[in-house]
């Protein structure tokens, strides 16, 4: 009978057992691995799989195992007395001694190899602390892969595009989509103010039904519930941690009733959230102080385009994504149908203008986990590849130290292993060697980020560190320290494997005369680190330059001192839309400035400050496309922008609006190139209800403070053009503060309230507002900034190092060369000149590299160019001199040998 | 065949839960390596009895020991070429010594009353 090819494997897999025992053995272990393999066959696939498996395990148990029987059995024959295993610890402890000894004898190598590798993994574990959960962990819900986000890109030209999805879709899909077990909708943050509680607390919007779908569970009194839609107070669910800050875990504020500071809502807290609840909302994804019932999230909107924060959907049981995907976009196909030939179905203009948007920026339902950081993930994972290319750095630069080394012991491990050492013994030796040399500096990184944690924090923007996990955490300990590990194990094996395989005979012989003009091994290493560095620095300095450049940047607005006001001009919760009246907008005005320590205030449809402009059209115009804004008056005063020329709008330009507009200073270019801005005061602007004429020209404004200008045109808020984009329910206060006062809120809403029942829906500095990656943009410098000079640093310890080590090894060369007449400074030159050539070469391909990444990067940075010539050059230039200064000090020490001492001692 | 000692037997106690298993496995009969290995991972949960080598190892250790020996069924079993292994007297007597033991420290265990908390 044929054996079967297992079998046959098998036979062959025994050849990794010692000899001796295979001989004995083979024939009872074939017999019973096949009695074994017939059991396995019978239990299909999965049997046969595991069975080999174990089998795998079992060879490779038993080889090991075995060899170490038969060591101990050799050594008791021999007479060395003591167990297999105590010898072993006894050279284990040999090893280690002399390890130890070694790198004591070089503190120079230790140290440098401890610092950059700290360095290197330091960087690492801080960043990671701060982004690991937002990449890497499971999300906090049950069954998370069954989590959906349904989203609406609506803004694509903002670097953070908005995600929400508007309410009549959600609620649309919520009843008729049947891949969804439910939909719950949520995320729109807000602060809110409570009699006797302090600070505002900052709440986030949700239905009723989010932390069912999630799989949440309250941990004190009880959630949401459909019922509770019909309440007359607000329902709110305390976070845990304020739940115990505030009220020391009391149960008695259940039964309690809030009132709003200065206002007639009352807020009953009825139940406290789990430890660390995220609300799955892509514009919040900060920690919240707890979540407020949205009482209306599915009644049916009279606004359709009103925009209604995140949707989180459930998926039924085995339906995928793109399954529902299918269903979603059948059911909004529908939803235009009927907009389109239903006119009347909201209201005419607002609804095309719906339908509109929702052809243009499809919806889209995308796996919760890659939607709920979505807006920060390119963001973060271009600061992860940062502090990435850092430690690949450090690895090289770790590689190159230990070749370094290993060439200067080449006569070390040749003798040792004319001694009898075995090949192994010396590899593994050196491997201990990195092993260690990593593990302490790994251990000294995770106690330095540690002890700078607390100093760093406030320094991290606010979004992160509310999804950080601190430094000493265990899951993080265990990933840094086996990459640290494996990082040892290739940065010490490899130059240890060269070392130990080189040609003991030739080693011995040639004693310490190498000659050579070029390094070896080392170059190609150094290279390699010099492109990686270049990269590294060249992609963190055009971050840093940008984000520097961002701060000096003029937006055409004063961020410091301006908030940003929504105030409702009919009774807050009243679902009828109202009307803007001039005259409530100009009260709300008069009561906003006459707050004390306020400046100007000014109204408009939305701000085009800060995070993202809400309700505005567009207009066309001579070839020109730009924003159409409503605003009132003193409005550029209160927004710090200045006036070029002409005027503000005027009061009663407000009350009964005649034909005027003002531009931009962009759109006043784009309009009449040949005009210079001033002159285009007077001129003429068709607009649809008629031919305006232009009273002033402004600066421009930008959204964001690195963004293109575009080109404005400012009408009256209450001009018929504006009507559609005009919000109905509330109006946007730009309020500009005097320098070191405070707005206080809490005085204005009482005022608000008193005089007209009007409530003050939203307060924030703008500066809050900015998106992530322009909040602190000093701090994101400063992080690009270190990035990029440890780069260079670790760059110039590895040179120094390759540099120094050769000149040792190639003393006798250099003493022949000066005694036959070379000058000191040939042989500064002819140092230096073999250090430089393979970083010149690297730099040069790192530069390739940059330029080809340039791409990826651009995505990130608005204010210069990704491809910056001159940002290129000066990185390899400071490389390239870096060089030049770290084999200086190597190469004037090989200058001052003295010929007579180095031929003398050979 | 020579009785056992007793001493030979005490000397051999504790016997591990795996080698505990392998002999209570032959109490019935010889039987064949991967019968061995069947019984011994149906028995004893976490063994690292993964595979012929491991049982190998096991079954000369045992063997050194004089606990168990190999044995032919005889030209007349229809598997006559399988290598069979089975007790000796002394594993027997071991595997009635730890039995008894195990037997009393089971006792033990039973009769204990939790503690009271006062």
């Amino acid at each position: 009978l044929m054996p079967s090819w297992e079998e046959r494997l098998y036979r062959r897999l025994l050849s990794i057992l010692p000899a001796p025992f295979r001989r004995e053995a083979e024939h009872e272990l074939v017999e019973t691995f096949r009695a074994a393999r017939t059991w396995a066959l019978a239990r299909g696939m999965p049997g046969r799989l595991r069975f080999w498996v174990r089998t795998l395990l079992d060879l490779a148990l038993t080889g090991i195992a075995e060899r170490r029987h038969q060591r101990a059995s050799v050594a008791t024959r021999a007479g060395h007395g003591g167990s297999g295993r105590r010898r072993h610890v006894i050279e284990l402890f040999r090893d280690l001694r002399f390890i130890l000894r070694n790198l004591a004898r070089t503190p120079g190598f230790t140290g440098a190899a401890m610092v950059t590798f700290m360095l290197g993994i330091g960087v690492n574990i801080a960043v990671l602390s701060i982004v690991d959960r937002m990449l890497f962990r499971p999300l906090p819900y049950a069954e998370p892969d069954r989590l959906v986000h349904v989203q609406h890109r609506q803004v694509v030209d903002l670097p953070v595009p908005s995600t929400s999805l508007p309410r009549t879709v959600a609620t649309l899909l919520r009843d008729n989509a049947d891949a969804f077990e439910d939909v719950a909708v949520g995320g729109n943050g807000l602060r809110v103010e409570i009699e006797g509680l302090g600070p505002p607390l900052l709440l986030a919007e949700v239905s009723y039904n989010l932390l069912r779908l999630l799989g949440a569970r309250v941990v004190a009194g009880r959630d949401f519930t459909e019922e509770d839609t019909g309440s007359s107070d607000d329902l709110v669910l305390l976070s845990q941690e304020y739940w115990e800050r505030a009220f020391g875990r009391s149960a008695e504020i259940f039964t309690q009733t809030f009132r709003r500071s200065a206002g007639r809502q009352t807020y009953r807290i009825v139940g406290v959230l789990p430890r660390g609840f995220l609300v799955p909302a892509s514009s919040y994804p900060g920690r919240l102080d707890g979540v407020l019932l949205e009482q209306n999230a599915f009644a049916e909107p009279f606004e359709p385009a009103l925009s209604g924060g995140s949707a989180v959907a459930r998926l039924r049981g085995g339906i995928t994504p793109s399954e529902a995907q299918a269903e979603v976009d059948v059911l909004v196909g529908r939803l235009l149908e009927r907009a389109s030939t239903a006119p009347g179905f909201v209201d005419a203009r607002g609804d095309r203008r719906f339908a509109d948007v929702l052809r243009r920026h499809p919806i889209s339902v995308v796996p919760l986990r890659s939607g709920l950081f979505f807006a920060y993930r390119p963001y973060v994972w271009l600061i992860v590849g940062a502090v990435a290319a850092v430690f690949l750095v450090a690895c090289v630069n770790l590689t190159t130290l230990f070749l370094a080394r290993g060439r200067s012991r080449e006569r070390d491990a040749a003798i040792r292993s004319a001694l009898g050492a075995s090949r192994w013994r010396i590899v593994r030796i050196a491997i201990a060697e990195a092993v260690i040399v990593c593990l302490v500096s790994t251990a000294g990184a995770f106690a330095l980020v540690a002890l700078a944690h607390r100093s760093m924090t406030p320094l991290v923007p606010v979004w992160l560190q509310a999804v950080a996990v601190p430094p000493l955490d265990g899951r993080l300990i265990v990933v840094c320290s086996s990459v640290a590990f494996l990082a040892a194990i290739v940065a010490g094996g490899w130059p240890a494997y060269r070392t130990a395989s080189a040609d003991v005979i030739g080693i011995l012989q040639a004693h310490d005369r190498a000659v050579g003009s070029r390094l070896r091994g080392g170059g190609w290493l150094l290279g390699i680190e010099a492109a990686f560095c270049v990269l590294l620095v060249a992609g963190a300095s055009i971050t840093a330059r940008n984000l520097l450049g961002l701060l000096f940047k003029d937006p055409g607005y004063q961020v410091s001192g301006l908030h940003d006001l929504k105030i409702t001009h009919g009774s807050s919760r009243s679902n009828r839309p109202g009307v803007p009246l001039p005259h409530r907008v100009r009260g709300i005005l008069e009561e906003v400035r006459a707050m004390p320590g306020v400046e100007a205030a000014g109204a408009a449809a939305s701000l085009p400050a800060g995070r993202r402009l809400g309700s505005h059209e567009f207009w066309r115009s001579r070839g020109t496309t730009g924003l159409m804004l409503g605003i009132g008056s003193t409005f550029f005063q209160a927004l710090g922008t200045p006036v070029r020329a002409g005027r503000e709008f005027l009061d009663h330009e407000i009350d009964a609006p005649p034909l005027v507009a003002i531009l931009s200073e962009s759109a006043a270019r784009h309009l009449w190139p040949d005009l210079g801005g001033s002159e285009a005061v007077g001129q003429t602007v068709p607009t649809a209800d008629g031919v305006r004429t232009v009273v002033g020209v402004v600066a421009d404004l930008k959204s964001l403070p690195g963004e293109a200008p575009q080109p404005a045109l400012y009408l009256p808020l209450t001009a018929p053009e504006m009507a559609d984009s005009v919000p109905s329910l509330w109006v946007t206060v730009a309020v500009r503060v005097a320098p070191g006062r405070d707005l206080d809120i809490q005085a204005l809403n009482a005022r608000l309230d008193r005089r007209f029942g009007s409530d003050l829906v939203m307060a924030r500095a703008v500066a809050d507002a900015l998106p992530p990656f322009l909040q602190r943009p000093r701090f994101q410098a400063v992080l690009f900034g270190s990035v990029a000079v440890i780069g260079l640093l670790l760059a110039a310890v590895g040179l120094y190092a390759v540099a120094a080590f050769d000149v040792a090894r190639r003393r006798f060369e250099l003493g022949v060369r000066l005694s036959l007449g070379a000058t000191a400074s040939d042989i500064r030159r002819l140092v230096i000149r073999g250090a430089l050539r393979p970083v010149v070469a690297g730099s040069a391909a790192g530069l390739v590299a940059t330029w080809w990444a340039a791409q990826f990067l651009q995505a990130f940075v608005f204010e210069v160019d990704a491809r910056d010539p001159w940002t290129y050059g000066l990185v390899a230039l400071v490389l390239v001199a870096t060089a030049v200064v770290a084999a200086w000090i190597p190469a004037r020490r090989a200058a001052r040998t003295d010929p007579s001492v180095v031929l003398r001692a050979t | 065949m020579q009785r056992p000692s007793a001493a030979d037997v005490e000397s051999r106690l504790p016997v591990r839960p795996v080698a505990f298993a392998v002999l209570a496995a032959l109490a019935e009969g010889p039987l064949p390596g991967f019968g061995i290995l069947e019984a011994v991972n149906a028995t004893v949960p976490g063994s690292r009895l993964f595979g012929p080598g491991t049982l190998y190892r096991l079954l000369r250790e045992l063997r050194q020991e004089r606990l168990i020996a190999r044995t032919d069924l005889g030209p007349g079993s229809r598997d006559d070429r399988q290598v069979h292994h089975e007790l000796t007297a002394l594993g027997a007597a071991v595997l009635r010594a730890e039995g008894a033991r195990l037997r009393r420290t089971l006792d033990l265990a039973t009769r204990a009353r939790p503690a009271t908390v006062r």
